[in-house]
């Protein structure tokens, strides 16, 4: 009996964003039922891009690493898959007959996958090892990786004989693994692997922030120097952070490519580093929360607007864009904290008056006392 | 605390069902008309070029509706702007395919949303018409392409500039499939014709600062004068031209470009004069269909907005025409496979003259032409082949 008390202390203890969470996670499990099978295709292809904030909410809402470039580790996923996709397929425009070595792996299904993986992660890996060791911190390292994202959409466009250049390539689409049409999810069942996806995505990451290194990260955040003081090697921890985080994103960009069915420079460019910044900036940083619901949101927001401008006159549709901004701006200029980062200050601003009342109520009695006995 | 929990929470709970649920379900189709998808961005970086395009589809659109539809069924179009970004693309066009349940999609610039879309149109079998100049692939069963491939631009190009212009030549280009195709194309043909290639430069496609370039042509070409081939994408372009012109290597050396056209010189002004351009459509072509065609989109869309009708614009307004005599030959057997089979030779009366549908292909025979940048920034032909040119949209 008391257990079952405690179990429910503890609920009732949690910050009310976990609760977001789970009307989130319930308003993705029924959304398909209510749907059609595009919105169903629309919103795999959001899920996929909410695990994709997640990683950077990871990177910047925990550890306060402002990444400017995070597109390039879900890019860099998501061509792998592409790659090998076009190579076992024999695509039209391939003409190399082997791989270079260090992308022999992609010339296997799984191989493909695990290199999505990895790869990132690798990425994320050397490049966090020079700015880390290098002690580059804060808009230096946001200018670094922004540039970074220049480079790599260049990188891509110029490397046309893997990448196909400025035209992209074409995947089979709603797989996970395979590579093959008959292979193929219809579009209902692939929502489910998707979000299958997101939770594991997020039970890993609520893992992390919650367990020790969790904790250790936060202080990177709020107060590197102290922290080294205590002994800690902050380099180290943010060097795991980075890796994971990028291992995170490419898993990203694999969902999202065999939602797409296709992936070109875009995915790793300025454009895709900067709307995953807005869409956790408007959710709310540092709360896992905040990143899945800002991209929720702006996402459905961008597919609707679009959609309903060209539904009402053709003049109409180059407005949505405008709408869009305008709605963004509005969010920034009102709620600085973003949307869950909002509702998680009001309810703590509304714990700190109970608790200040219950602390100048036991200050009250406890003076009544004395003055009672005062008194007396 | 508990109260501002449920409110809030509940809030969250409204304001995400609202925004999910509303209108998410199926529009309804009318069976009396045929519905057409246009996609064309209208917003981002490609929307200036694309702006003609999406206005002479709908020119056509109207005409044809008009003059009484198609077996007396009227076109119903419906617009999705993909902001020149391929994975919007990808969606609109779904949204198009299940959503709108369109026939038939007309649109597209871009080489990454042609080739984003590709799969989607095999999923679902559904024609795209692409009214856009390009750099060739092996061709899709599902695409119709009404636009000029590097063989119709460039194979008469390269002479007709040795011929009149200069024999030595500097080739520069953004270093993408396309612009890098022509250029070696080029490369080729100057040597075999006995031109002399005395540069070959590709850039990265944001380069805008050819002051070292811009000094290795005044060394490299001297004083015998050269053609400038200068294949560069957008802003790269029109930074080439501007910084060439104020190097004042214009009265020595002539610019030739695939990429110039009348949206291009207008933008330009001075900076464009006396270069040379090749497409198959110049806005100053002088015949009745072209003087029609103009005159038609002038009093929808103004005289100023006619001046600017570029080869793309009028590649759209044929596909749509073309599209619909496919449409038309189906009488009320309406099938992706029938429209598709119906393209084979088909012709049309175009503002660029006669064009014909090749069956093996779906490109379109068209004639070359070459044109030369005016005072006031049209471009004149000053070339016309005899004949229509085969396309060959991949070369061995």
């Amino acid at each position: 009996m008391e257990n079952k008390k405690n179990i429910l202390d503890r609920f009732k203890a949690l910050p009310v964003n976990r609760y977001l969470d789970l009307i989130v996670l319930v308003f993705l499990l029924v959304f398909p039922l209510f749907c059609s099978n595009y919105w169903v295709y629309v919103m795999s292809g959001i899920i996929a891009y909410m695990i994709f904030a997640l990683s950077l909410d990871l990177l910047w809402g925990y550890t306060g690493l402002m990444s400017m470039g995070h597109s390039v580790l879900f890019g860099a996923g998501g061509y792998m898959v592409g790659i090998s996709c076009a190579y076992i397929s024999k695509a039209g425009w391939v003409d190399f007959d082997r791989l270079p070595w260090f992308l022999l792996p992609l010339s296997s299904e799984i191989g493909a996958f695990l290199m999505a993986l990895v790869l990132p992660a690798l990425i994320s890996l050397m490049i966090g090892f020079f700015m880390f060791s290098g002690k580059i911190k804060g808009v230096f390292f946001s200018l670094i990786t922004l540039a970074l994202s220049g480079v790599a959409e260049l990188f891509v466009i110029n490397q046309s004989k893997y990448t196909h250049g400025n035209s992209g390539i074409s995947v089979i689409s709603r797989t996970v693994i395979s590579n093959s049409k008959e292979a193929r999810l219809d579009d209902f069942t692939f929502y489910y692997v998707v979000l299958a996806f997101l939770i594991l995505a997020y039970i890993i990451c609520l893992m992390i922030v919650n367990s020790r290194i969790g904790k250790v990260l936060q202080a990177v955040r709020e107060n590197e120097e102290r922290l080294t003081f205590f002994g800690y090697k902050p380099s180290a921890f943010k060097l795991l952070i980075y890796t994971i985080s990028g291992m995170i994103a490419g898993l990203a960009g694999v969902l999202y490519v065999r939602t797409q069915g296709n992936i070109n420079s875009s995915a790793v460019g300025i454009t895709l580093a900067t709307l995953v910044l807005v869409w956790v900036a408007i959710g709310g940083r540092g709360n896992l929360t905040g990143a899945m619901v800002g991209t929720l949101v702006l996402q459905i927001a961008e597919t609707k607007l679009n959609s309903v401008f060209s539904g009402i006159s053709a003049d109409f549709t180059q407005y949505w864009k405008m709408v869009l901004g305008f709605l963004i701006l509005l969010i920034v200029f009102t709620i600085p904290k973003g949307i869950v980062g909002t509702i998680i200050d009001v309810q703590q601003k509304h714990k700190d008056r109970r608790q200040k009342e219950k602390i100048l109520l036991r200050e009250e009695t406890a003076y009544h006392e004395e003055s009672g006995k005062h008194i007396a | 605390m508990k109260a501002v929990k449920r409110i809030t929470a509940m809030l969250v709970v409204a304001a995400l069902l609202v925004a999910g649920f509303t209108g998410c379900g199926k529009k309804e189709a009318a069976s009396d008309t045929i519905k057409l998808g246009l996609v064309f961005s209208l917003t981002g970086g490609t929307a200036i070029s694309e702006e003609c395009m999406y206005n002479s589809a709908v020119l056509a659109i109207n005409q044809i509706n008009e003059k009484g539809g198609i077996n007396g069924k009227k076109i119903e179009y419906v617009v999705k702007d993909y902001a020149t970004d391929a994975d919007t693309a990808v969606k609109v066009v779904k949204e198009l395919i299940m959503e709108d349940e369109v026939t038939a999609i007309v649109g597209l610039y871009t080489s990454s949303s042609r080739v984003a879309v590709e799969p989607v149109l095999e999923e679902y079998e559904i024609p795209l018409v692409y009214p856009t100049f390009y750099e060739g692939e092996t061709p899709n069963k599902y695409v119709v392409y009404t636009g000029a491939v590097p063989n119709q631009q460039g194979d008469l190009f390269v002479p007709y500039l040795m011929d009149n212009v200069s024999k030595n030549f500097y080739l520069i280009g953004t270093d993408t499939t396309y612009a890098a195709g022509i250029n070696e194309q080029a490369n080729a043909l100057v040597n075999e014709l006995g031109g002399n290639v005395v540069g070959n430069e590709l850039v990265s496609s944001d380069t805008t600062e050819f002051s070292d370039i811009i000094a290795k042509i005044k060394n490299t070409c001297g004083d015998d004068g050269c053609v400038i081939y200068a294949n560069l994408n957008g802003e790269s372009g029109t930074a080439f031209y501007t910084q060439f012109a104020a190097a004042g290597l214009s009265d020595k050396y002539t610019i030739a470009s695939f990429i110039m056209d009348e949206s291009f010189s207008t933008a330009l002004g001075a900076a464009a004069v006396g270069t040379y351009a090749s497409v198959n459509y110049f806005n100053s072509i002088d015949s009745e269909a072209n003087k029609t065609f103009l005159a038609a989109y002038g009093k929808e869309f103004g005289e100023d907005k006619a001046a600017a009708v570029t080869a793309v614009g009028e590649a759209s307004y044929d596909s749509v025409y073309l599209l619909s005599q496919a449409l038309e030959k189906c009488g009320d057997d309406i099938t992706t496979e029938n429209i598709l089979s119906n393209f084979d030779n088909l012709t049309f009366d175009a503002p660029q003259g006669t064009i014909t549908v090749d069956p093996e292909t779906h490109h379109i025979y068209s004639k070359a032409r070459i044109g030369l940048v005016q005072e006031d920034g049209t471009i004149a032909t000053v070339f016309e082949s005899d004949d229509v040119i085969k396309p060959i949209p991949v070369s061995k």
